[in-house]
């Protein structure tokens, strides 16, 4: 089952349920493909508003390995008194690195 | 009378809900309501009405400034987000935004909410869920119940938040501490008082966990990963800065992609600043 989905509303991730095509019917991506970055800007670039997404089924999308510091690890170990177990649990390991860099509060408890 | 026989008492004299949601509510039950009968309703409060437009019109919902009237907001949404949308503002203006103790305001608590709903709506998107209408509301209202203790038992929470910095703790195990229960246990005793859906009353009384034995068991995991996720991404402040780690037992029927977070980083930190201000700023 698919949804037509505005192009702002899509997440990375998302599964296309259809093939998106330009005003000239070309096509721009094939149908089931899982959306990127890249994908995001394509549809910008050619003026796309509204695209099909899958409903019903999880994506399992592929492995990407991160890059966590061990330094920023032992930072991070303030706030969480846990590690990773699984790659879920990696990226929000990540983005806490990223985040918290970003805003410098690895030595602020708040 | 006990600490919590007090609150307890205090939580009892809450005001029913305000009169547009009750009449809103009702009217959605009608099959035969037309969205023009849904959309004099909502106008009936114009601060109200301003800020579903508001909200309709932020690129969390995906209409950049296309929508100007209430009735289009419910063609495009459809009357379960439009409802959720005034709950959600309803509830807001109900509380204030004004008592603020030990560095802790129900500002920046609503703030935390508004983060959980977006990335709750985000996660449910994800895994293709059918009712991603509630998701939103969901995470907006898990912790109702620290407003509700921030603003009715006031001084008492002074306590806990003493609690958690000198124990560097939860506030959860601080208020259990104090208390002799949490701010999940109050927050469900207010759903039941308001008469919430089902799916809601789960979220509130087990976001913590992430586990439920009823039938909201994605609903509530997704609120327990945004929970989660929003302190790490400092969407608002949820009373301590600890970040629990997920429960274990959630990711034996839960699968999100493994860079969900990180690929969708910027648009989280984009919807979570416009909606914000969208909501929060008078």
């Amino acid at each position: 089952m698919t949804k037509t989905t505005h192009i702002d509303s899509l997440l990375i991730g998302m599964q296309l349920g259809a093939p998106v095509k330009n005003k000239f019917n070309q096509v721009l991506c094939s149908g089931n493909i899982i959306i990127e970055e890249k994908h995001l800007k394509l549809f910008k670039t050619w003026g796309i508003q509204n695209v099909e997404i899958v409903e019903g089924d999880v994506n399992e999308d592929g492995k990407e390995n991160k890059s966590v510091l061990n330094e920023d690890l032992k930072q991070l170990s303030k706030y969480f008194n846990w590690e990773p177990a699984n790659d879920v649990e990696l990226d929000l390991f990540e983005i806490a690195r990223r985040r918290f860099s970003e805003l410098n509060i690895w030595d602020e408890k708040k | 009378m006990t600490i919590s026989e007090k609150i307890l008492n205090r939580v009892n004299n809450i005001p029913t809900l305000p009169t547009i949601f009750e009449t809103l509510t009702e009217a959605l039950n009608d099959p035969r309501v037309t969205n023009q009968k849904i959309a004099n309703i909502i106008s009936s409060d114009q601060s109200s009405a301003f800020k579903v437009l508001k909200v309709a019109n932020s690129p969390f919902f995906g209409f950049r400034g296309g929508v100007d009237t209430i009735s289009q907001a419910i063609m495009y949404l459809g009357t379960t987000e439009i409802k959720n949308i005034v709950f959600s503002l309803t509830i807001m203006k109900m509380f204030s935004k004004e008592k603020k103790i030990s560095g802790f305001s129900p500002i920046e608590l609503w703030a935390h909410s508004i983060g959980v709903g977006i990335l709750t709506r985000a996660i449910g998107r994800v895994i293709s869920e059918q009712k991603v209408e509630n998701y939103f509301l969901a995470g907006i209202l898990h912790d109702i119940g620290k407003i509700i203790l921030l603003q009715f038992a006031h001084e008492e929470y002074q306590e806990v938040l003493k609690y958690v910095e000198e124990n560097n703790c939860l506030i959860m195990k601080a208020e259990q501490e104090i208390f002799g229960f949490d701010h999940s246990r109050i927050g469900y005793l207010l759903a039941e008082k308001w008469r919430l859906p089902q799916p809601i009353k789960d979220v509130i009384l087990y976001h913590s966990s992430g586990i439920t034995n009823e039938d909201n068991q994605k609903l509530v995991t997704s609120v327990h990963l945004a929970d989660i996720a929003a302190r790490i991404l400092k969407f608002g402040y949820a009373g301590d800065p600890l970040i629990p780690q997920p429960n274990p037992k959630i990711w034996e029927n839960f699968n999100l992609p493994n860079n969900f977070f990180s690929s969708n980083y910027e648009k989280f930190l984009e919807d979570f600043n416009q909606t914000v201000n969208t909501i929060l700023v008078e």
